[in-house]
C-alpha cells in the first residue's frame, strides 16, 4: 500500500513538474518564435511588454484568458468545448514516455523510480502515435462543430493531412524501431550510447559493424512532423490568407489558447521524439562533452542539457522554415505525401529490414 | 480624315451619325445610332483594317437638357495599328436601353454593369445586368445622372442596424440573436430528402478576409476545394468620385485621385494631370518632364513592391513581405523629402511639379538604385529558385494572349500573357521617347510570368530613373500658362498683381475649352484613363475614370475557374487589385 502511494506521489511530482516546463516553454515558444522570425526579417519582433517584450507571453496569456468565450449560434456547444480540450490533452498525455535524462534508478522510500521519464512503458512510441491521431480528432471536431464553412474546410483539410502524414511518421520511425528492437523510447534511446555516429541517423553499431543509416527516415519523418503540426510550408488547415483560420476561426478566448497551447506542445512533443529516435535524445555527440571523472554524479544533467539542445534545434527549424518557404497547395501537399514521402519511408523500411537481417546487431 | 472614319463613313452610311476628328489631340470620334451600335461595333472588331480588339471603356453622360437624353460612350483601342476611336450613341430617357456589345468584348461586361449601376441605362442582351458598385437593393436612382444631389436622397438613413438616436427602445435586440433568425444556421434546418444531396458549397470570401485586399466579397460556388464559380462583389469602397468630382474646379480633383489607387498615388495625380494639360493643351517645361518621369518611375518600383510583398504574403511567405517593405520604405521617405507626403502625395501640377527634385535628393536616389538590383536578386532568390513558389505560381490562372485583350486586360497582366501593349511605348509621354528602356512580356500568360515582368519592370524602372537624373536639365518646374498655373509663392508675396492673380486661380479656377478627350496612363496596375467632359465651366462635366483594377475584376471568374481555393488568393493577389481604385 504505502509503496503504491510513493508511485503516485512520485508520478504526480514528475507530471507537475514536465507539465510545468513544457507550458512555460510553450509560452515562452510563442516569443522566441516572433522575435526568431523578427530577426530573420529585419525588425525587432515584440518590444513593448517587459525589457526586449520577455513578458509579452504573459500579457498575450492574460488577453486570452479575459476575452469574451463567445460560441457561435448554430455551433453545436458540447463538440464545440470539447474539441480544444481533445486537441490539447492529446498533445500534452504524449510527454509521459518522453525521456528527458538518462535511464537511472533513484531509490525513493524503498521503491524503484526513474526520474527522467513519466512512465517507461514498452510501447511508448507506438502510446504517443496513437494519442496525436486522437488530437487529430480535436482539430476535425472542432472544425466541424464551429458550423462555419471556413472551419469546416479546414477541419476537413486538417482530418486528410493528418491522416496522410501520420502514416508517413509512422512508417519512418519503423526502420529505427528494426534497429532498436524495442518500441520504448528509453531502450531506443539507451541503444544510440556515445559517440555521434552511434546515433540513429548513422546508425554505427556501439561494437563497430556495418552502419544502417536511416537518414532518409530522419528527413521523412521532420518533413511529415512539420506537416503533422500545422506549420508553414503545411499550414493548410490554418492558412491564413485563405481560411482565414481554418478549423479555429471561430473560436476565441481561453478555447482559442487551448488550440494555441496544442500546437506548440505538439512542437515540442515531435522534436523530443525527433531527439530521441534519431539524434540519440540524452546522449551526448561525445562521451568526452558530458560531465564525467570528479563530475561524474553530474552526469544526468548534461544529457538534459544535450537533450534541450536537440529539441531546440528542432523548434528553431520549425522558425526557420516558417520565415523562408510559402504554402502549399492541398493538392501539391496530398502529392508531396503520397507519392514522394511515402514510398521513400517504404523503401527505407524494406532497405533496413533486409541490412538488419545480414547484419545484425 | 482619319482612314478609320472614312471606312466607317464609307460602309455605314446610314448608321454613323457624324465624325469628329481632333487634330490638336489626334483623338477621333463617331457618333453611331443606337440601334446599329453592335453591327458598327462587331466590324470595327472583326475587319482587319480596323481591328479595334481591345475596349477600354464604356462610359456614359447626361445632358439633360436634349432630347436624346444619354450618351454611351465606347473607347475602343486597336492593338494592332495603334488607333483609338470613340463611339457615341444617344438614348432618350424614355426608352434608355442600347444593345450590349458582351458577344463582341467579354470585358464590356462589367463596364456596361458600372454604366446601367450609375446612368441606369439598360444593355439588352446583357448576361447578367445588375447593380455593381452602388447595393443591389439601392433604389433611389442613378447616382451619375444630372439630377442627382451628390449626397443621396437619405437612402443610408434608412439602415436598421445604424442606432436611431430618436427611438430610445429602438435598435435591434441587444446581445443575443433571436431565436427565429437563429434557425437559419442550425444545421437541421430545412427538411432533407435525400441522405445524398449533392450540392455545391457556398463560400463568401470577404468583404472581411485576410488576404482581398481592401474590401471585396467574392461569392465561390465550390465543389470540394475547386472553384465552379466566382462571382465579385465590388462598391464596398465605392465614395462616388466621379460624381463629386463634377462639382469640384480642375485643381480640386487632383487630392482625389490620390485616395483612388492609394498604394501609387503619385501614377493617379500623373493620369490625371495629364488628361487636364491634354484637354488645355500645355507644353511641359522639361525638367519638368524629367522630374515627373523620374517620379513615376519610383512609383511604380514602390506599387511593385507593394504586390511581391503582398503576393507572397497571400501564398505564404511572410518574410519577402517585410524586405519588399523596407525598400518601400526609403523610397517613401525620398518623397516625404520630396513633397512632405508619404503616401496621398498631391504632387504633380496642371504643367508641371509642385516641387523641385533636389540635389540632395539625387543623391539620395542614387544610393538607393545602387543596392535596389541587389534587393531584387534577394527577392528573386527567396521565390524564384523556391520550388514551392513556383509550384504555386506556375500553370495558375492562366490566361492567354487573346482572351486578356478581349477582356480589356492592361498593363502586366497583359503583358504575362505576351501582348506587349505598354502605354509608355505605344503613346510616349514626357522623357519616356528620350531614354532607353524596354518591355519585359510574359509567354504562358500564368501567375510566375506576371510575377517575373513585374520584377523585370521594376529593373527596367531602375533604368529610366538612372538615366532621367543623368540626363535632367535646369529649368522652370511648371509651365507659363498664367490662365492656369497659380504665380510662384514668392512673386505671391511681394506684389498685388500677383496675390490677385493666385487668388483668381483658387477660387474661380480656370475654363478650359469646350471638347472631351482620353487620355491613358500607364499605372503599375495598368492603363489608368481619365476621360473628361469640359463644358467650357471650371468644373468638369463629366469625369470618367478607366481604373485597371476594375477591368481585371471582370476576367476574375473566367480565370478562377477550375482552381482550387488556395489559388483565388493568388489571382487576387497577381491581379494587383486596389479595391480604391477598383470602386471609386
Amino acid at each position: 500500500m504505502f509503496e503504491v502511494g510513493v508511485k503516485i506521489a512520485v508520478s504526480l511530482t514528475q507530471i507537475s513538474i514536465v507539465m510545468g516546463v513544457v507550458l512555460l516553454t510553450v509560452m515562452f515558444l510563442t516569443l522566441a518564435e516572433r522575435k526568431v522570425i523578427g530577426w530573420m526579417q529585419d525588425r525587432m519582433g515584440p518590444m513593448e511588454v517587459g525589457p526586449y517584450g520577455i513578458l509579452q507571453p504573459i500579457a498575450d496569456g492574460l488577453k486570452l484568458f479575459f476575452k469574451e468565450d463567445i460560441i457561435p449560434s448554430g455551433a453545436n456547444k458540447y463538440l464545440f468545448t470539447l474539441a480544444p480540450i481533445i486537441a490539447l490533452v492529446a498533445a500534452l498525455v504524449g510527454f509521459a514516455v518522453i525521456p528527458f535524462g538518462p535511464n537511472m534508478r533513484v531509490d525513493v522510500f524503498g521503491v524503484q523510480v526513474q526520474p527522467f521519464v513519466i512512465s517507461d512503458i514498452n510501447i511508448g512510441i507506438l502510446y504517443i502515435l496513437a494519442f496525436t491521431s486522437i488530437g487529430a480528432y480535436g482539430i476535425i471536431l472542432g472544425g466541424w462543430a464551429s458550423n462555419s464553412k471556413y472551419s469546416l474546410l479546414g477541419g476537413l483539410r486538417a482530418a486528410a493531412q493528418l491522416i496522410s502524414y501520420e502514416l508517413n511518421v509512422g512508417l519512418a520511425i519503423v526502420g529505427v524501431l528494426l534497429l532498436a528492437g524495442s518500441l520504448s523510447l528509453v531502450k531506443i534511446t539507451e541503444d544510440q550510447c556515445c559517440w555521434i555516429w552511434n546515433w540513429f541517423w548513422l546508425a554505427v553499431p556501439r561494437g563497430g559493424g556495418v552502419p544502417i543509416p536511416q537518414i532518409l527516415a530522419f528527413v521523412v519523418f521532420v518533413i511529415s512532423a512539420v506537416a503533422e503540426t500545422n506549420r508553414l510550408p503545411f499550414d493548410l488547415p490554418e492558412a491564413e490568407s485563405e481560411l482565414v483560420a481554418g478549423f479555429f476561426t471561430e473560436y476565441s478566448g481561453m478555447r482559442f489558447a487551448f488550440f494555441f497551447l496544442a500546437e506548440y506542445a505538439n512542437m515540442i512533443l515531435v522534436s523530443c521524439i525527433a531527439a530521441a529516435l534519431f539524434l540519440g535524445g540524452w546522449n551526448a555527440p561525445a562521451p568526452f562533452l558530458q560531465f564525467h571523472g570528479s563530475l561524474e554524479h553530474l552526469a544526468w544533467l548534461s544529457g538534459i542539457m544535450w537533450f534541450a539542445v536537440k529539441v531546440y534545434f528542432f523548434l528553431f527549424l520549425f522558425f526557420w522554415i516558417r520565415a523562408t518557404l510559402p504554402r502549399l497547395r492541398y493538392d501539391q501537399l496530398m502529392r508531396f505525401g503520397w507519392k514522394v514521402m511515402l514510398p521513400i519511408a517504404l523503401g527505407n523500411i524494406v532497405v533496413t529490414a533486409i541490412a538488419a537481417y545480414f547484419f545484425p546487431r | 480624315m482619319h482612314p478609320v472614319l472614312e471606312t466607317l463613313n464609307s460602309r455605314f452610311p446610314e448608321a454613323v451619325l457624324s465624325v469628329h476628328e481632333d487634330q490638336a489631340r489626334s483623338e477621333i470620334s463617331a457618333c453611331v445610332a443606337a440601334d446599329r451600335i453592335v453591327d458598327v461595333a462587331r466590324f470595327l472588331h472583326d475587319d482587319p483594317t480596323t481591328a479595334f480588339d481591345h475596349i477600354t471603356d464604356i462610359c456614359s453622360a447626361d445632358y439633360p437638357d436634349d432630347a436624346e437624353r444619354f450618351e454611351v460612350i465606347y473607347h475602343l483601342l486597336s492593338l494592332p495599328h495603334h488607333t483609338r476611336i470613340r463611339l457615341k450613341a444617344r438614348v432618350t430617357e424614355d426608352d434608355a436601353s442600347i444593345a450590349s456589345v458582351t458577344g463582341i468584348w467579354k470585358g464590356a461586361n462589367f463596364l456596361e454593369r458600372e454604366v446601367y449601376d450609375l446612368m441606369g441605362i439598360r444593355f439588352t442582351g446583357h448576361p447578367d445586368l445588375r447593380r455593381i458598385l452602388m447595393p443591389e437593393d439601392y433604389d433611389e436612382g442613378y447616382p451619375l445622372r444630372k439630377d442627382f444631389p451628390t449626397e443621396g436622397r437619405g437612402w443610408r438613413s434608412r439602415f436598421e442596424f445604424l442606432p436611431n438616436m430618436d427611438d430610445k427602445e429602438g435598435g435591434p435586440p441587444h446581445g443575443e440573436v433571436p431565436e427565429a433568425q437563429r434557425q437559419v444556421f442550425s444545421s437541421d434546418a430545412g427538411s432533407v430528402s435525400s441522405p445524398y444531396r449533392k450540392e455545391e458549397l457556398l463560400l463568401n470570401m470577404g468583404p472581411q478576409h485576410p488576404s482581398t485586399h481592401g474590401v471585396i466579397r467574392v461569392v465561390l460556388a465550390l465543389d470540394g476545394e475547386r472553384i465552379v464559380k466566382a462571382t465579385p462583389d465590388l462598391g464596398y469602397l465605392h465614395r462616388g468620385v466621379e460624381k463629386l468630382a463634377e462639382g469640384l474646379a480642375y485643381m480640386q480633383i487632383i487630392p482625389h485621385t490620390d485616395r483612388l489607387d492609394y498604394v501609387c498615388s503619385m501614377t493617379n495625380n500623373y493620369a490625371y494631370v495629364r488628361a487636364v494639360e491634354k484637354l488645355l493643351n500645355i507644353q511641359i517645361p522639361e525638367r519638368a518632364q524629367y522630374i515627373r518621369t523620374l517620379v513615376a518611375e519610383m512609383q511604380r518600383i514602390i506599387g511593385h513592391l507593394f504586390w511581391l510583398g503582398t503576393q507572397a504574403m497571400d501564398i505564404g511567405a511572410m518574410t519577402v513581405f517585410f524586405w519588399t517593405f523596407r525598400e518601400r520604405e526609403v523610397l517613401l521617405d525620398l518623397f516625404e523629402k520630396l513633397c512632405g507626403a508619404r503616401l496621398t502625395l498631391n504632387y504633380y501640377r496642371f504643367g508641371g511639379v509642385d516641387s523641385d527634385f533636389t540635389p540632395d535628393l539625387v543623391s539620395r536616389v542614387n544610393a538607393f538604385l545602387d543596392t535596389f538590383p541587389d534587393r531584387v536578386r534577394e527577392y528573386d532568390e527567396l521565390l524564384k529558385s523556391n520550388r514551392i513558389w513556383l509550384a504555386r505560381t506556375r500553370n495558375v490562372a492562366v490566361i492567354s494572349g487573346d482572351d486578356a485583350i478581349n477582356f480589356g486586360l492592361t498593363g502586366p497582366v497583359l503583358r504575362g500573357s505576351g501582348v506587349a501593349y505598354d502605354v509608355r511605348k505605344l503613346e510616349p509621354y514626357d522623357a519616356y521617347d528620350k531614354v532607353e528602356w524596354e518591355v519585359p512580356i510574359g509567354k504562358n500568360g500564368d501567375t510566375y510570368d506576371r510575377y517575373w515582368v513585374r520584377m523585370e519592370e521594376m529593373r527596367q524602372s531602375c533604368r529610366i530613373i538612372r538615366q532621367c537624373l543623368a540626363q535632367m536639365p535646369d529649368g522652370p518646374l511648371v509651365a507659363d500658362v498664367p490662365q492656369v498655373t497659380p504665380p510662384s509663392k514668392q512673386k505671391v508675396m511681394r506684389d498685388m498683381e500677383s496675390l490677385i492673380h493666385h487668388f483668381i486661380i483658387f477660387t474661380q479656377g480656370f475654363k478650359p475649352p469646350k471638347g472631351e478627350t482620353y487620355c491613358a496612363t500607364e499605372a503599375p496596375k495598368g492603363e489608368l484613363g481619365f476621360f473628361l467632359i469640359s463644358d467650357g465651366s471650371p468644373r468638369p462635366y463629366r469625369m470618367k475614370i478607366r481604373s485597371p483594377s476594375f477591368v481585371h475584376m471582370g476576367a476574375f471568374d473566367h480565370m478562377a475557374r477550375g482552381y482550387l481555393i488556395s489559388d483565388i488568393i493568388t489571382i487576387f493577389g497577381t491581379y494587383d487589385v486596389v479595391m480604391g481604385e477598383c470602386d471609386r
